[in-house]
């Protein structure tokens, strides 16, 4: 065979991998961003895909069962939705303030979050708020 | 006196016009425009220096608490330490543009007092670019990021910097990648200058390297701190999350690693001219790309960043210049044409094309994830976003692929590897991964990535060793030198190849680090005072809380014993603190690092009334090589960059021109020891 011709065939080979490798992933890890009305109106359609959820975390809600379990609601859009979480809650995880969770929705309408993102009202610029574990396996 | 920083902001900006405008005409003169041209580089040095006052005078009163500047008001305050009174000139917007800008002219200056007595004729060109994009960071500081902008009331005191930002790493960070963000401003300057004067010999070409390096050994080293911090500040156990911020940096660092190895195709074999060209321009524009997302808003972030007007003007700018320099390329295309061509799938042009490759796929898996949000926003109107687990499941993948290659493309010859060349270079070095098969195998490897990434860490670091062998014992042949004076000269008269090298050792050791990661342990434990828990090889007993406090913070401190198979170690204190001017608190991580794993202890929680303290511990293996890696990265790249030898400059330059490839020469630098 032509080495041009090979050449060109790797690249070809390669250039495959990468968008299948791409395409893969994407299916394999997609996160839906729902609204708090988009869950309660079709929960059913929502189960068992990876979701993110934006909220206030509503104040006196938190309560916890051990060291490092904890419910708590959240509020948006007028809908309340129950959140169980198990882990250590970020230092800047706070009553009546936006968290950003990430997790699944269960049939029984509580949303367990597998991280939680915190979005503080600071003023300073360049802060990084991973307080909350961001890689999780 | 920051009223004074008004107008010499205002100086330095009408002083750039004047040089960007001024060469332009000279240029357009042609022969008659050598004054004008000398009037524009004198200007450009006069803004470089109006600049570096400005800076200055920031620099000041940041120094001296002058908290009637609203930005020393807002990042600083009294009880700060200087260190970081200073280091707040790049804790917010307007002071890192005004950074940005000066670097930016400072570099102008160097590119000026190097070539000016060169009488290289794309200098006028390569001046005007770098005039051209400083204007535009002159005129945000001007009108919409204005960095003396005064208070009407002066506050007693400043606001502060945030806690998280008091760690030196963090001090270190942005400046390093805003000088790997600007400097690349001057190899794009070069290839337009190219493009524009059409001088497309290879001269823009031996020039760019040095230039693309600098900027690219400042990206490398702030993108690992900005990992190093991230890993001992945050208090998340891991040090990249693929935040678009990350991803950001690491875009361009891609990109100009990619262009790095391509250009020296184009040096030896003037192949992939438009590529080189595409690739420095995409270059620049991540570089761009990263603050636009990142300060528009567009890209939901993690970083804070203040969303404000200058997400627009950088979108803007972006587009701007990526419609120039397309335009300018455009019309050089047909002079770009490649006179050679590949001719063997196995020679290192052909590998070294195979590693574009790879590294612009990894590029455009990060890009694709960072983006994809807006995307499917945008055609489905379904909001999905991708996270770590994207980033990492595809780019693992890539990254071994990519690991491989670099043992694979600098062994290989020119033009096409024979049989007896592929024999002879690679016996050593696959030997080495066979004995590495088993070596990982005893040891108890058995995840697969974790497992490859090893093995060809074994692989590649073969074959550095095995080229450093081969090098010294040509040396001492020829020159009956002793090891030590062998290794040296053949660093000193071959640095750019030999830091090379080096540069690929520190990849193999970031490789090894990362794997690491494969084996992380991570548990969430409560006990109380005497109690212990046991993670991985580690014991970790809590003996008891302390408490305290001073003028700037409360802080309660957990006093951990901490053993390994038995044996006591040391004792530990992860803290938590809250901070007077922050309400909310901060995590202090204890680590306790050693070459096998690092122990990662965060203090989650405390009940007063059980005496109960909730730690959050982490085992991560092998990250130090990490860092360790970086450094090594750090060395190749000032050993490739830094004449240790003047004369090794001159050997370099003299010898370069003269070298031809010969078929079945497996090393035409090695001709002593075949």
């Amino acid at each position: 065979m032509n080495s041009r011709l090979k050449i060109f065939l790797a690249v070809i080979v390669l250039v495959v991998a990468i968008m299948f490798l791409i395409g893969s992933g994407m299916n394999d890890t997609m996160v839906y961003y729902v609204t708090a009305k988009e869950l309660k109106a079709d929960p059913v359609k929502f189960v068992g895909r990876g979701l993110r959820l934006n909220g206030k975390v509503v104040a006196n809600s938190l309560t916890k069962s051990a060291a490092t379990a904890f419910e708590f609601a959240i509020m948006a859009d007028g809908e309340l939705v129950r959140v169980r979480y198990a882990g250590i809650l970020p230092d800047t995880f706070k009553e009546n303030h936006e968290v950003l969770l990430e997790g699944e929705y269960t049939g029984e309408g509580v949303f367990v979050a597998r991280q939680i993102f915190t979005k503080c009202a600071s003023k300073y610029e360049a802060v990084p708020e991973h307080d909350s574990t961001l890689m999780q396996k | 006196m920051p009223e004074l920083g008004n107008w010499l902001l205002w100086l330095a900006s009408l002083t750039t016009a004047y040089s960007l405008i001024i060469l332009i005409i000279g240029i357009r003169r042609g022969r008659d425009g050598a004054n004008l041209i000398a009037s524009g580089n004198n200007a450009a040095l006069a803004a470089g220096g109006l600049l570096t006052l400005t800076a200055g005078l920031l620099f000041y009163n940041l120094a001296a608490s002058n908290f009637r500047v609203e930005y020393v008001s807002h990042y600083t305050s009294r009880e700060l330490p200087l260190f970081y009174k200073l280091s707040a000139f790049w804790g917010g917007q307007q002071g890192s543009l005004l950074l940005w800008a000066w670097l930016l002219a400072l570099f102008t200056v160097a590119v000026l007092l190097i070539y000016q007595r060169k009488n290289l004729p794309t200098l006028p060109y390569v001046i005007a670019i770098l005039m051209a994009i400083l204007l535009f960071f002159n005129t945000l500081l001007l009108f919409v990021a204005p960095p003396f902008a005064l208070l009407a009331q002066i506050p007693a005191n400043g606001a502060g910097l945030n806690p998280l930002l008091q760690h030196p790493a963090m001090a270190a960070h942005p400046p390093l990648l805003y000088l790997g963000y600007v400097g690349m401003a001057v190899p794009l300057a070069f290839a337009l200058g190219a493009l524009l004067s059409g001088h497309l010999d290879d001269t823009w070409v031996k020039n760019v390297r040095r230039w693309t390096l600098i900027p690219w050994f400042f990206l490398t080293m702030g993108i690992m701190l900005g990992a190093r911090w991230a890993y001992v500040e945050l208090g998340w156990g891991g040090y990249w999350a693929w935040d678009p911020v990350e991803n950001a940096s690491l875009m361009p660092w891609l990109t100009g690693t990619a262009f790095l190895h391509s250009i020296m195709i184009q040096e030896k074999k003037s192949m992939l001219k438009i590529w080189n060209m595409v690739l420095i321009i995409v270059t620049f524009e991540l570089c761009i790309f990263g603050t636009f997302i990142t300060r528009s808003g567009i890209i939901s972030s993690v970083h804070a960043f203040a969303q404000s007007g200058i997400g627009p003007m950088f979108g803007l700018f972006l587009v701007t210049t990526t419609v120039f320099a397309v335009w300018a390329l455009s019309r050089r295309v047909a002079a770009l044409r490649a006179s050679n061509k590949m001719e063997s799938l196995v020679s290192r042009e052909s590998t070294f094309l195979m590693n574009n490759l790879v590294l612009l796929g990894a590029t455009f898996a990060v890009f694709w994830g960072t983006i994809f949000p807006l995307i499917s926003e945008a055609v489905r109107g379904v909001k999905i976003t991708v996270g770590a687990p994207f980033f990492n499941q595809v780019n693992l993948p890539i990254a071994m692929a990519l690991l491989a290659l670099t043992g694979i493309g600098p062994v290989l010859a020119w033009r096409r590897s024979s049989t007896e060349n592929l024999r002879k270079q690679f016996a050593g070095p696959l030997v080495a991964a066979g004995a590495g098969v088993i070596l990982l195998w005893i040891l108890g490897v058995r995840h697969l990535y974790a497992f490859i990434t090893m093995l060809l860490a074994i692989f590649v670091t073969a074959t550095i060793v095995q080229e450093f062998y081969r090098g010294v014992r040509a040396r001492r042949q020829s020159h009956q030198e002793n090891w030590l004076a062998a290794v040296w000269q053949l660093l000193v008269r071959n640095q750019r190849r030999y830091g090379g090298y080096v540069v690929h050792f520190g990849i193999v050791l970031i490789f090894v680090g990362i794997s690491g990661t494969a084996f992380t342990s991570h548990l969430e434990a409560t006990v109380r005072a005497g109690e212990a828990f046991a993670i991985g090889p580690y014991q970790v007993q809590f003996a008891q809380m302390q408490f305290g406090q001073d003028a700037a913070k409360q802080w309660m401190a957990a006093e951990v014993r901490v053993s390994r198979e038995g044996n006591f170690l040391r004792t530990l204190q992860p803290e938590k603190r809250l901070y007077v001017t922050h309400e909310q608190p901060t995590t202090e991580v204890a680590l306790l690092s050693t070459w096998r794993d690092d122990l990662y202890l965060v203090l989650a929680g405390y009940e007063e009334e059980k005496q109960a303290a909730t730690f959050s511990a982490y085992v991560n293996p092998l990250v130090v090589w990490l860092w360790i890696g970086g450094w090594v990265m750090a060395l190749g790249t000032l050993l490739a960059l830094v004449p240790l030898a003047p004369r090794s400059v001159n050997v370099h330059a003299s010898k370069k021109p003269r070298r031809t490839p010969r078929l079945a020469q497996p090393r035409e630098e090695l001709i002593a020891t075949d």
